[in-house]
């Protein structure tokens, strides 16, 4: 089993929308496919979940319908607006800059080491 | 959905809330339950996953952005039940406030007449604070600085010229025309121009004004009738006058104004004889 991770402060928004860049999905869902897609590593709070939801629609990023799951139940669906869009490729471009740069620093780090 | 939307349907808002988060707990029971967990106890833990109920309805509700109307609207409730509760707490609250904002209010209405606003005056920062200064008297508190006494502001306002700027009164002639009178002051006769030293300027701008024409025949006769028609002008007449070379000089067009003035002792010379008049 993976060990389990919890998020770095200020990803939950950019994972949020990249889940649902890929189709209108609900809240719970949304949690699911993280989990999923991140073998069981990335932790998501629940309890900070639908606020960031809520956060994000009020932002104009996401909108929501209310519509029928496959099992008959109604659940509010989210769904990416254009603006939602384009702060996704934003936050991507920002987080991978960020990430590679701590790559370089960590890499560094290991030839120093030796 | 817009902010107001937000709050006017606030009702609406908190039941769809409810809604969803009732879905999360159900689905992610039912999940648990299909992987062979009790429902007593599936249920359980899809509730210790997704935190207190109300704490994250909540925190859905700061992410609205209309959280703070509604602590406004239970804050002004409680008071009014409060207050209601507590008549003699309420008066003495009431009394403190008006009497909190009523002294707020003075001190604001003072500092603003007193500092901001401009003074009523056609140009206040022209105004100048008029003093006395005695020589050798020096009061313990007061100094050598006093006050001034009305007899003697109405005789600084007769005889002063370069500060006050009364219409009754001409002011000092234009320096590029002040230029153009002494050119040509040169040739009136030096007892002349001590009279018309004498005069106001007015009456200064004028005598120049008719001795530009000097070099003509008989200018002395006119420029000793344009002295004398100046010096016993009418006082109205001598106020329209100064007044209307004011307003050209006020343009910067120097040309206009000196034209004004020639065109004024054409009219007023003419009359033979005012030498004989200024001489008697």
């Amino acid at each position: 089993m993976a060990t389990k991770s919890d998020l770095p402060q200020g990803t939950l928004d950019l994972l949020i929308l990249k889940v649902i860049a890929l189709g209108p999905v609900h809240g719970y869902a949304i949690a699911q496919r993280l989990q999923q897609v991140s073998g069981d590593v990335v932790q998501v709070p629940q309890g900070s979940l639908y606020p960031a939801l809520h956060r994000l629609e009020n932002r104009g990023l996401l909108a929501a319908d209310w519509k029928d799951t496959e099992t008959g139940r109604e659940a509010k669906f989210y769904r990416l607006t254009r603006k939602g869009r384009s702060a996704l490729h934003a936050e991507t471009a920002s987080w991978r800059r960020l990430s590679d740069a701590v790559a370089v620093i960590l890499r560094m780090s290991e030839a120093g080491a030796e | 959905m817009t902010w107001w939307q937000r709050v006017l349907r606030r009702g609406r808002m908190e039941e769809l809330l409810e809604r969803e988060l009732r879905f999360h707990l159900d689905a992610h029971t039912a999940d648990l339950v299909a992987r062979g967990v009790p429902p007593e106890e599936a249920g359980r833990l899809a509730r210790l996953a997704l935190g207190g109920p109300e704490q994250v309805k909540e925190r859905c509700r700061d992410a609205r952005g209309t959280r703070w109307l509604d602590d406004l609207w239970q804050d002004v409730r409680y008071a009014l039940r409060d207050l209601r509760r507590r008549p003699a707490f309420a008066a003495v609250a009431l009394l403190t406030l008006a009497l909190g904002s009523g002294a707020t209010t003075v001190m604001f209405t003072v500092i603003n007449g007193v500092l901001f606003a401009p003074l009523p005056f056609a140009d206040p920062g022209s105004l100048l604070n008029v003093e006395e200064e005695t020589k050798g008297i020096v009061d313990y508190r007061w100094g050598d600085r006093w006050a001034f006494s009305y007899p003697n502001f109405l005789d600084l306002h007769r005889e002063i010229r370069s500060l006050l700027a009364d219409p009754a009164r001409p002011e000092p002639p234009h320096p590029v025309a002040s230029a153009f009178v002494e050119e040509y002051f040169a040739h009136v006769p030096a007892a002349w121009r001590k009279r018309f030293r004498y005069q106001c300027a007015g009456a200064f701008i004028e005598v120049a004004a008719g001795v530009f024409r000097a070099h003509e025949p008989g200018w002395p006769e006119r420029a000793a009738d344009a002295i004398y028609r100046g010096l016993v002008m009418g006082v109205e007449e001598k106020r329209r006058r100064n007044e209307g070379a004011r307003d050209v000089v006020r343009t910067n067009d120097i040309s206009r104004w000196i034209s004004r003035q020639v065109q004024d002792i054409r009219d007023l010379v003419g009359t033979p004889g005012m030498r004989a008049r200024m001489s008697s």
